[in-house]
């Protein structure tokens, strides 16, 4: 927490600064209508899913397949699901209609990014044949340095997260076998 | 077993407010903020509350149970329900209401910071290593000030018509006692005047029950008395 605290400060007196010597740029009004047909979609409607049983499945999904223990098959299978889920929550509505401090639309917006996230984890977490941290494969239970000490990066795209790899800068600390 | 929750709830910008009776089951482990969340999930999905932790930490389910403010995740709608009767749930009193349960902080936040809740080292900077340790004696007193998740529950108890809730109230006067007892803030004098000026003799007398997260704060106001005595500002 005191990260947050220290590197806030600095990322703000950075922003500051940033500001300073850069122009404002066009602002993308394409974007804005995008955004405006998805809220009025979600407070639109009247019928269609609901957001607290989708909550409910992805967190079931995510907890079971892609929890303590993973391996391939069922991964492949939270990977179906959640593309399942995704084409639901796009006819999710809610039954706020208020633009005040409106929670439940709240909670639909960050369902649909945490479905994002999740298809983010199980794309890196499918081609990575290790176990590495968190990320334990009862199918390879291994931590393969040679191959897999690498990060890895997505990028959204329409067909779905785009991945590529950086490598780790090692500094202090060498890559140890885990014996405690 | 079966619960009624009796809600307040108020539209923006049109509406009036009203209460919304609410029945659900419940068993001892439900607290009034898990109700709230079934309420929402399964009943009415336009009721608006502020939440985060859910453990008693962050402070943002603070609102009126039963006539008394608490922090809503920490409450048992059982033990609110004593003798069968509703559990009335409200917004904070004396700050404006956004919406159901949802009320404006600001005259809150103006109070608090007008007492300059942060440290303050005019020093010069010290020498590494700087890390200055505090006694236990010191953090004990610390500890019992340092607990305010700024929940706004004591401002709901403590005001009464008449009093501005944007002047510093028990949350604002318990965090400047804080940083009085700091030996690494450097204010103390300068913390007092404030105190005695924006009313630390007029501010009704709390009592230590108010805070839900146990901070004693009549046990403060009466040390910052203390203190302001002790630097010459008697009660005026």
């Amino acid at each position: 927490m005191l990260e947050t605290i220290v590197f806030g400060k600095r990322a703000g007196r950075a922003a500051a600064q940033y500001c300073l010597h850069v122009a404002l740029g066009d602002f993308p009004r394409e974007a804005l209508r995008g955004e405006e047909s998805r809220l009025r979609r979600l407070l639109g409607g009247n019928g269609g899913e609901k957001v607290p049983a989708l909550r409910r499945e992805v967190q079931e999904t995510m907890t079971e397949h892609l929890g303590l223990f993973r391996e391939v098959k069922a991964m492949r299978r939270a990977e179906q699901k959640i593309q399942e889920l995704k084409e639901r929550h796009s006819e999710v509505s809610v039954g706020d209609k208020s633009r005040v401090f409106n929670t439940a639309l709240a909670a639909a917006l960050e369902l649909g990014w945490v479905l994002d996230l999740a298809e983010v984890i199980i794309a890196g977490a499918l081609p990575r044949r290790e176990s590495r941290g968190a990320h334990f494969r009862t199918d390879y239970p291994q931590r393969d340095d040679e191959r897999w000490l690498k990060h890895t990066l997505a990028t959204y795209s329409d067909q779905g997260p785009s991945l590529d790899y950086a490598g780790v800068k090692i500094t202090l600390f060498e890559p140890m076998e885990r014996v405690y | 077993m079966e619960a009624v929750l009796k809600v307040y709830r108020l539209d923006w910008p049109l509406g009036f407010p009203r209460y919304d009776s609410y029945s659900m089951q419940i068993d001892e482990r439900t607290t009034v903020l898990t109700a709230l969340l079934q309420i929402k999930e399964e009943q009415d999905d336009s009721l608006a509350f502020r939440r985060s932790c859910r453990s008693g930490v962050c402070g943002s389910c603070a609102m009126t149970i039963n006539s008394k403010a608490a922090l809503a995740c920490k409450t048992r709608v059982m033990d609110q329900m004593a003798g069968g009767k509703e559990v009335v749930v409200e917004p904070l009193r004396h700050l404006p209401v956004i919406r159901d349960l949802v009320v404006d902080l600001r005259p809150f936040w103006q109070g608090l910071e007008h007492l300059r809740p942060w440290l303050v080292n005019d020093g010069p900077f010290p020498e590494m290593p700087w890390v200055q340790p505090l006694s236990e004696e010191q953090l004990e007193r610390l500890d019992r000030l340092i607990d305010c998740n700024l929940c706004a529950a004591c401002h709901s108890e403590y005001l009464s018509p008449g009093l501005d809730p944007s002047q510093p109230g028990p949350a604002a006067l318990a965090k400047a006692l804080r940083f009085i007892l700091d030996p690494r803030d450097s204010l103390v004098r300068a913390r007092i005047e404030e105190a005695v000026q924006s009313g630390l003799w007029r501010c009704p007398d709390c009592s230590d029950d108010l805070c839900p997260r146990g901070v004693r704060l009549g046990e403060a106001l009466s040390e910052m008395r203390r203190l302001a005595m002790a630097s010459g500002h008697a009660q005026r």
